[in-house]
């Protein structure tokens, strides 16, 4: 690491060519024994990630269904099945309920996030409190929320409904509205994850330069000139890293769909992720499942490297 | 270059060593086979030596019950068992509902290693379980051990058995779908709970009128829609298991008339899933806001013990001249054939223990599940249940009517699809028409798959 940090003779000198080897060699050495270092992490890596992915490229080409200990490899009919079946197999309606819940999610999130975090953006105790009494709904696990917000959206006896009535508004079938279901699941998991949000925006806020604010005080800018052409554009790493992670877990939600709605009404809120944990343990259908989630995985991996690509063209790092 | 050339190389190889590792698996994973024969010889005949228990072994047995009362009697079971004989102890093990029974059997069989001896397992799954050979046939077991099947009720061994009779399981924690009803005010109005479909209809608008309640539920549930199904039209919706008869005009007509109940509010369609729907059943029915819906018969401990009024149950409602029916649920024994034969020897034994007359006595009298063999229902030893819960002793009187659900594998899958479409008409307004013919495709589709 510190082989930079020794003298450097002068190139060409009868002295420096000996040792300028001596030194690449030391340096390819200690280049090699940190790569060593890496290895038992790559291994777990490869071994964790990778290999199930392979394997799940086999299964696709298998008729295993998880129960039998044997199977044979049927070429592309699986990927034949979601193919031709495109219009019975439901897989587009979760997919485009998978794309809508994220959509709706992420607006929620970043948007309310980053509202919160400019409200919060104090550094006094009771705001700490304020910002702690937000973010508290992250500590919850999903599926506590979840069960929570099922007894709260109760058609006949939840809370909210209890609390329109009271102000002359009729129920709401919250879940059990396939046009509800779905926006009452988005903004259960948004309660939830807004917090984080507010947190990582607050963190990059405090990151900002007050330079830049004070600068443009003194020009007379109004506060919105200033969200606008200073925090916004200073904030996009943050919001550009939260919509890629977020876009990812949001498109992979789970648990809240399986304790609030199995995926119904009438498969109104059957996200993907939800569908292949049925395809795979409820059909015991495996196979097709690992069809459905490659092409998920890839579509993930697509959308993922075209949002970094357009983020690191039009995002500026540098501040 | 050469440094990067070799952590590529180190890479790829590591690479090739997973593929490597992924092409050995010849889709023999292990080496369990499904279902013994070395207990039969050439001429059919049973030898019941094969079946015998002659060293000392330890199995495990997996369940569902999260219940404390009924995980505490199967342990107390389990230890009666461990003491009454020397060589087998069992070790009662909670896993988790089904559906993760199902996960971790699945992950055991990938795995080869890790499989319990004998689990619960809900009744729809036992043939999924048999048509992957991963629990054993358990015929030989009987005749080898001389096994007195004709104590159990015919419908519930044949709801664990395939079509061409083989049986794969022990009928337990036997369920069935039931209506549950509110005697009292039923009492108070003169309107006793209807028999038949159309009595059913005028019923529910009489009593919607006099109580200004909703006088039925229909939940959100494949189990108990499918004995609706069965009882009101005569026919199973799934047909022969191959080929659905969910066009059938009196499938049609049903619909129509649940819509119409529906719509002008005298029944209602509750829940999202099968939990949400029995919960929000439950508490509109202890609240008094819904007479009566449709159940698992358990549930009615949990309907008697909430209200504050009498509660009575019905089997069914006959839209034919055969009395009701109701298919069965909850869950069955099932031993599985991975396991050595020593381990499945013991759990068959075990598994005639948990279902001994006086154990299934007992079981019955402390969760309100069916007793499973005849000579319980006749021996007495359930009046104790019928003071407590009288509305179980209408329920149990028709154990000899619990039928096998369809047997295609694809049972469960086909029926919440028809369930879906049927809360989509019933609870949205989705057409009718458009609607069904769209999901009888999609079942016809799943039951050709299968």
């Amino acid at each position: 690491m510190n082989t930079l940090a020794t003298s450097t003779p002068a190139p060409g000198t009868a002295a420096g060519v000996p040792k300028k080897k001596k030194r690449r060699r030391k340096y390819k050495k200690q280049n090699f024994l940190e790569f060593l270092c890496t290895v038992p992490a790559l291994l777990l890596i490869l071994l964790l990630n990778h290999y199930p992915l392979v394997e799940l490229v086999r299964y696709s080409f298998t008729d295993w269904n998880m129960l039998r200990t044997d199977y044979d490899y049927v070429g592309l009919t699986n990927w034949k099945w979601l193919v031709t079946t495109l219009k019975t197999n439901h897989v587009l309606d979760s997919f485009r309920v998978t794309i809508l819940y994220t959509i709706a999610h992420l607006v929620i999130i970043i948007g309310v996030g980053l509202l919160m975090a400019l409200l919060f953006n104090r550094m006094t105790k009771s705001f700490a409190f304020m910002r702690s009494v937000i973010f508290m709904p992250h500590y919850i696990a999903m599926s506590s929320v979840a069960i929570i917000f099922l007894w709260l959206c109760n058609e006949n006896y939840g809370v909210f409904n209890y609390l329109l009535g009271k102000i002359g508004l009729g129920p709401v079938a919250w879940l059990s509205s396939p046009v509800m279901a779905i926006w009452t699941i988005t903004l259960t998991a948004s309660w939830r994850g807004v917090g984080y949000d507010m947190l990582i925006f607050l963190s990059a806020m405090q990151g900002i330069s007050k330079d830049y604010y004070e600068a443009a005080k003194l020009d007379g800018a109004s506060s919105v000139a200033i969200f606008r052409r200073i925090t916004l554009p200073l904030l996009a790493p943050t919001t550009a890293f939260l919509l890629v992670t977020q876009f990812i877990s949001s498109m992979k939600v789970y648990g809240v769909v399986d304790v609030m709605t199995s995926g119904g009404p009438a498969r109104s809120t059957e996200m993907l992720v939800y569908m292949l944990y049925q395809m795979t343990f409820e059909d015991y259908r495996i196979d097709r499942a690992s069809v459905i989630a490659i092409v998920f995985f890839i579509f993930l991996m697509i959308v993922t490297a075209l949002t970094m690509r357009w983020t690191n063209r039009k995002v500026n790092y540098d501040a | 270059m050469k440094m990067k050339r070799r952590i590529a190389l180190l890479l790829a190889l590591a690479l090739s060593l997973g593929l490597t590792a992924c092409g050995s698996g010849d889709g023999s994973g292990s080496d369990a086979s499904g279902g013994s024969t070395g207990g039969s010889s050439g001429s059919g005949e049973t030898d019941a030596s094969f079946y015998e228990v002659t060293e000392p072994i330890t199995i495990e047995f997996w369940h569902n019950y999260t219940n404390e009362a009924r995980a505490n009697w199967l342990q107390s079971v389990a230890e009666s068992f461990n003491e009454s004989q020397d060589l087998i102890t069992v070790e009662c093990v909670y896993i988790g509902g089904y559906p993760v029974i199902a996960e971790q059997v699945a992950g055991a069989l990938a795995a080869g290693t890790g499989l319990p001896a004998m689990s619960t397992i809900n009744v729809p799954r036992v043939l999924n379980f048999a048509d992957s050979e991963v629990v054993e046939p358990l015929d030989d077991y009987f005749t080898a051990t001389g096994t007195d099947l004709s104590d159990y009720f015919d419908g519930m061994v044949d709801s664990v058995s395939s079509l061409d009779g083989t049986i794969y399981g022990l009928p337990f924690g036997i369920s069935s779908g039931i209506c549950i009803y509110n005697e009292t005010v039923l009492e108070e109005i003169g309107l006793p709970f209807p028999e038949t479909w159309e009595e059913f209809k005028v019923w529910c608008k009489d009593v919607h009128e006099a109580t200004g309640k909703v006088a039925f539920g229909f939940p959100y549930d494949f189990n108990y829609m499918n004995n609706f199904f069965i009882n009101v039209t005569g026919l199973d919706p799934l047909g022969d298991g191959t080929k659905s008869v969910l066009d059938d005009p009196k499938i049609m007509e049903f619909v129509y008339d649940m819509k119409e109940l529906v719509d002008a509010g005298y029944c209602s369609w509750v829940g999202t899933s099968i939990n949400a729907a029995q919960d929000d059943q439950l508490a509109a029915f202890v609240l008094g806001e819904l007479i009566a819906y449709t159940d698992t018969s358990t549930g009615i401990v949990k309907a008697i013990d909430s209200a504050d009024f009498e509660v009575n149950t019905a089997v069914g409602i006959t839209g034919t001249d055969q009395p009701p029916i109701t298919t069965s649920s909850g869950a069955a024994l099932v031993i599985y054939a991975g396991n050595d034969q020593a381990v499945k020897n013991a759990a068959f034994q075990f598994a005639t223990y948990l279902t001994s007359a006086e154990n299934i006595a007992q079981w019955a009298v402390d969760t309100c599940m069916y007793p499973v063999r005849k000579s319980v229902l006749e021996s007495g030893a359930l009046e104790a249940l019928y003071e407590d819960y009288p509305g179980s002793r209408n329920v149990f009187d028709n154990a000899a009517n619990v039928v096998a659900k369809n047997k295609s594998p694809a049972m469960q899958s086909c029926m919440e699809v028809v369930v879906d479409a049927l809360g989509q008409i019933l609870k949205g307004d989705a057409d009718i028409e458009s609607t069904w013919a769209t999901m009888k495709e999609e079942v016809d589709y799943m039951l050709a798959d299968t």
